[in-house]
C-alpha cells in the first residue's frame, strides 16, 4: 500500500465514521472545517534547511539503519527517518542540537576510520553494531549522549511514521470503543495510535 | 447558531449576565436561558464553534508537522507553564493560553503553575472529564478536624443537584454503593482489561477498604436520546478528546450546555471580553453590569444586568473582584471579611508507584480508553486518617502494556531491538495518588501592585506552597503503593514522590479564593454561593471551595452552579433580589 492510499484509508474510515455515526448533515458540517482540510498537509523540511552534507547523510543513514534495520518490514531510512531527524532537529530542538548532531555523526566517521579506515557508511553490519555498541555501553564516552539522543528521534520518527504506525504496528484512527481483553498470539504488532505521543 | 448570537455593543439590561463559558458558565447560562431568562455569557477569548474549529481532530500523528512535538522556542517564548500539562501538545497547544500575554508573578522560593483556557468554552475542551460526588464525609471533615471553615452545605443539599446535571452530562461509571464515594446517575462503565480485574479481586481480599472501581468520566457510552438530538453520540475511545470531539462524545460547553442554552433563543454572547471589574451601585448595594475591554481593540464597554455569575474560572472571578474597589469595598468587592485571595488550593498529585505485572501474555486491549481505574480515599474521616497528616488520598492508574516508547530509553540497536519495539511489551500496573490540600489562609492569591498586564489589568500575584502535610501524605501514598503492588504479585516495582517539582496548580483542581462560610466574618459568599453583602452576585466556580476533597472538582462545581441558578431565580421572582 502507498503512503498515498494509507492517507486516504484513514481519512475514508474518519468520514464514513462520523457520517455513520451523526448522519450527512452533522459530518457535512465536519468536513466543511478546518479538520480534515488541514488534516493531509504535511510539510517537510525545506531543502535549505537541511544541514547535512552528502557524506554527513550517509552516515546519518547508516545510523538510523542500524538502529532500525529493514526486516519483513522496512528499515529506518525506507521510511524516512534521517529526514525526520533533521527536520525535527531543525524545527523543534533548534541549533545547539543540530550541532550535537553534526558532532555525532563527524565523531563517528573519525572512530571509524580510527578503527577500521574507512567511514562509517562504508563499514559492514556486524562492525557498525559494535561501534555503536560500544558508545552505548560507555557512559564516559563523549559520543555517547548525543548518540542516545538520534537515536531516539530516529525511534520516534520511525513509529511515528505512516508506514511505521499503521503497517509496522496497527493504527486505530476511530476505534470505535474500548475492549478491555483481546486475545493475541506472539506474532500480533502492537498499537502504532496512542493517547499522548 | 443564530447571526444574532454574537453581540457586541448593546444597552440592553440582561437578565443574567454570565462571565465565563466554560464548565461552570455554560451551566449557569443554559439554566438561566431554561428558565426564560435573556442571558448574556461573556468570553475574554475568542469563538469556538463546535466540529468547524477542532482543526487538529482525528490528524494521525505523520500528519502533525513536529510529530505533536512543540518547538522548544515556541515553548520558551509562549508557552512555557502551558508545556507543564500533559495534555499540552502542537496538536492542542490553540486550547491553551499565551505565557506571553498572561503573564503572572510568584512569591521568592515559590512557584504556581497556571493552566490557562481563554475560549469560547474555557478548559470544558481541555478538563480530564473524571467526574465524582464528594460525599457528606468531604463536607464534614473541616468541622471535624478544624482545618479550615466549615462548609455552609452538606451532601444533602447537593444531592440532587448532581442528579440533575449528571443526566444532562452523561456520566460513565458503575455502581459500588460506596458511602465515601456516592454513586452518580451512570451510563455504562468502560471495561477493565483483565489484568486489572484480577488486581480488583486480589485487592478486594487484601485491602477490603480500598475498593478499585472504573473510573467515572463524563464520556456517553449509551447516550439518551435527548443526548442524541443533541448530536452528541457514543464515545469512540479515540482518547483525543483535548483536540475537540466532533462526536459530542465527552462533555463540554460546546457539545452540551451552549446547544441547549442556544436552543431557548434567550442566549446572548459576548466574546473577546475581558470583564475588567464590575459595576457597583453604593445605593443599592447591587452590581450593576460589567467593565469590559475588547481583548483585540482593548477598548471599553460595559453590559448591564440584573444579577452577575462570576464563572470565570477560580482565579479569573478572584481577579475580578479584587479588581473592583468601591468605597464600601476598598479591599475587593464583597471583600468585607478579608479573606478574599486566600485558601487557595490544588490537588496534590506528587506520589506515583508503578510494577510489572507476569502473565496475561495472550492479552491486549483495542482502543484507546479515556479513563483509568480508581480507588477513592480510604480515609476520608478523622477516625481513618493516617499518623503524622491529616486528610487522604484518592488512588488512579491503570494495567497496561509497554509500547514502543520504551525504545526511546531503552539499550540496543539492530533486528532484534526493533523486534522487542514492534510487539506489545511487558504488563504494568501503575498507581498516583490524589492528595487533598489542606485550606491554609496563608496560601494566597493577590494583585500585584505594579505589574500589569496587556489589558491594563493588575498581573496576579501568588504565594502559594505545599505543607508539610501535604508532604507526609505523599511520602506515605507512595510507600502505601508500593506495599499494595507487593501484594498484588508486581514485580520490580518503583515508587518515588515529586513534590519538590511538581508546584500546586499542575493538578489544575484550583478551589478556593472566595470561599463559601456560614459566617460573613470569614466567608465571601453564603451557601448558594451568593455574595454575603450584594444579594445579586454570585460566585459558582472552585473560588467558592472551602476544602478540596479528595475527588475531581468539575462535576461539583456543575452541581453548586446549577443549584445557585435555581436559588437565585427564586429569589428575583420572589423580589428578594
Amino acid at each position: 500500500m502507498t503512503e498515498q492510499n494509507i492517507e486516504n484509508k484513514d481519512r475514508r474510515q474518519f468520514i464514513d465514521t462520523v457520517s455513520k455515526i451523526l448522519g450527512a448533515t452533522a459530518s457535512a458540517v465536519l468536513l466543511s472545517g478546518a479538520s480534515v482540510q488541514h488534516a493531509f498537509a504535511f510539510k517537510g523540511l525545506s531543502a535549505s534547511d537541511q544541514f547535512l552534507n552528502k557524506q554527513m547523510l550517509d552516515t546519518l543513514i547508516a545510523l538510523s539503519d542500524t538502529v532500525l534495520p529493514q526486516t519483513s518490514t522496512p528499515s529506518a531510512s525506507q521510511v524516512g527517518c534521517h529526514d525526520f531527524v533533521q527536520s525535527q532537529l531543525v524545527k523543534v530542538h533548534g541549533s545547539p542540537r543540530v550541532e550535537e548532531c553534526k558532532l555525532l555523526i563527524r565523531g563517528l566517521d573519525t572512530t571509524s576510520q580510527n578503527d577500521h579506515d574507512k567511514a562509517f557508511y562504508l563499514l559492514n553490519q556486524t562492525q557498525k553494531l559494535a561501534l555503536l555498541t560500544t558508545i552505548e555501553n560507555s557512559p564516559g564516552n563523549p559520543l555517547h549522549g548525543s548518540l542516545s539522543f538520534i537515536k531516539s528521534l530516529i525511534v520516534f520518527g520511525y513509529f511515528t511514521s505512516k508506514v511505521g504506525a499503521s503497517q509496522v504496528l496497527r493504527y486505530q484512527a476511530v476505534p470505535g470503543g474500548f475492549k478491555g481483553s483481546i486475545k493475541i498470539d506472539e506474532n500480533t504488532p502492537g498499537w502504532g495510535s496512542l493517547d499522548f505521543y | 447558531m443564530t447571526e444574532k448570537l454574537y453581540i457586541n455593543e448593546t444597552k440592553e439590561e440582561f437578565d443574567a449576565i454570565v462571565v465565563g463559558s466554560g464548565i461552570t458558565g455554560g451551566w449557569a447560562a443554559k439554566e438561566f436561558c431554561e428558565r426564560g431568562f435573556k442571558t448574556l455569557m461573556i468570553e475574554r477569548g475568542r469563538v469556538v464553534e463546535h466540529r468547524k474549529d477542532y482543526t487538529h481532530e482525528n490528524k494521525p500523528v505523520w500528519q502533525l508537522e513536529t510529530r505533536s512535538k512543540v518547538p522548544n522556542l515556541l515553548t520558551e517564548q509562549q508557552h512555557k507553564v502551558q508545556a507543564e500539562c500533559y495534555a499540552f501538545t502542537d496538536a492542542t497547544k490553540h486550547f491553551f493560553g499565551n505565557d506571553r500575554d498572561l503573564p503572572y508573578s510568584t512569591e521568592k522560593d515559590t512557584k504556581f503553575t497556571w493552566i490557562r483556557g481563554n475560549q469560547l468554552g474555557g478548559k470544558s475542551l481541555l478538563w480530564h472529564r473524571q467526574s465524582y460526588r464528594m460525599s457528606e464525609f468531604d463536607f464534614q471533615n473541616n468541622k471535624l478536624d478544624g482545618e479550615g471553615n466549615d462548609w455552609p452545605i452538606r451532601y444533602d443539599d447537593l444531592a440532587s443537584w448532581y442528579t440533575h446535571v449528571e443526566k444532562h452530562v452523561g456520566i460513565s461509571g458503575e455502581k459500588a454503593g460506596l458511602k465515601q464515594l456516592p454513586d452518580s446517575v451512570f451510563q455504562p462503565p468502560f471495561e477493565l482489561t483483565q489484568a486489572e480485574k484480577d488486581v480488583q479481586a486480589k485487592l478486594a481480599k487484601l485491602y477490603p477498604d480500598r475498593p478499585l472501581v472504573m473510573g467515572r468520566t463524563a464520556h456517553l457510552t449509551q447516550p439518551t436520546s435527548y443526548q442524541i438530538q443533541q448530536g452528541r453520540v457514543t464515545c469512540q475511545a479515540r482518547n483525543e478528546c483535548q483536540k475537540g470531539c466532533s462526536f459530542g462524545a465527552y462533555f463540554s460547553t460546546q457539545s452540551s450546555t451552549l446547544p441547549a442554552a442556544v436552543a431557548t433563543g434567550n442566549l446572548h454572547i459576548a466574546p473577546n471580553s475581558v470583564v475588567e471589574s464590575l459595576i457597583y451601585d453604593e445605593t443599592t448595594k447591587q452590581v450593576k453590569g460589567v467593565n469590559v475591554i475588547d481583548n483585540e481593540t482593548l477598548t471599553t464597554r460595559e453590559y448591564r444586568g440584573k444579577v452577575v455569575f462570576l464563572c470565570a474560572s477560580t482565579l479569573g472571578s478572584t481577579q475580578i473582584l479584587m479588581n473592583t474597589k468601591t468605597p464600601s469595598y476598598p479591599n475587593g468587592l464583597a471583600n468585607r471579611s478579608g479573606v478574599l485571595g486566600h485558601y487557595l488550593m490544588d490537588h496534590c498529585y506528587n506520589a506515583w508507584s508503578n510494577g510489572e505485572l507476569e502473565g496475561y501474555d495472550d492479552e491486549f486491549y483495542s482502543g484507546r480508553r479515556p479513563t483509568g481505574i480508581y480507588i477513592p480515599n480510604f480515609q476520608y474521616t478523622p477516625s481513618k486518617y493516617k499518623k503524622g497528616y491529616k486528610r487522604g488520598y484518592a488512588l488512579g492508574g491503570s494495567a497496561y502494556r509497554d509500547n514502543w516508547k520504551i525504545g526511546l530509553g531503552q539499550k540496543g540497536f539492530g533486528a532484534e531491538f526493533k523486534d522487542s519495539l514492534t510487539k506489545p511489551g511487558k504488563w504494568r500496573f501503575n498507581f498516583y495518588a490524589q492528595g487533598e490540600m489542606l485550606p491554609k489562609f496563608e496560601n494566597q492569591v493577590s494583585l500585584h501592585p505594579s505589574k500589569k498586564d496587556k489589558w491594563g489589568m493588575p498581573q496576579l500575584h501568588f504565594n502559594v506552597t505545599w505543607s508539610d502535610n501535604e508532604r507526609a501524605m505523599m511520602e506515605d501514598a507512595a510507600d502505601t503503593c508500593r506495599e499494595m503492588l507487593v501484594a498484588i504479585g508486581a514485580k520490580n516495582i518503583n515508587s518515588w514522590t515529586s513534590t519538590d517539582g511538581a508546584a500546586p496548580g499542575l493538578a489544575i483542581h484550583e478551589v478556593g479564593t472566595a470561599r463559601m462560610g456560614r459566617d460573613p466574618k470569614d466567608s465571601v459568599l453564603n451557601g448558594y454561593n451568593q455574595a454575603h453583602d450584594i444579594n445579586n452576585l454570585f460566585v459558582t466556580d472552585g473560588s467558592a471551595y472551602c476544602s478540596t476533597a479528595t475527588v475531581n472538582p468539575s462535576l461539583t462545581f456543575m452541581a453548586m452552579t446549577a443549584r445557585a441558578v435555581d436559588y437565585c431565580v427564586t429569589e428575583m421572582k420572589n423580589r428578594r433580589i
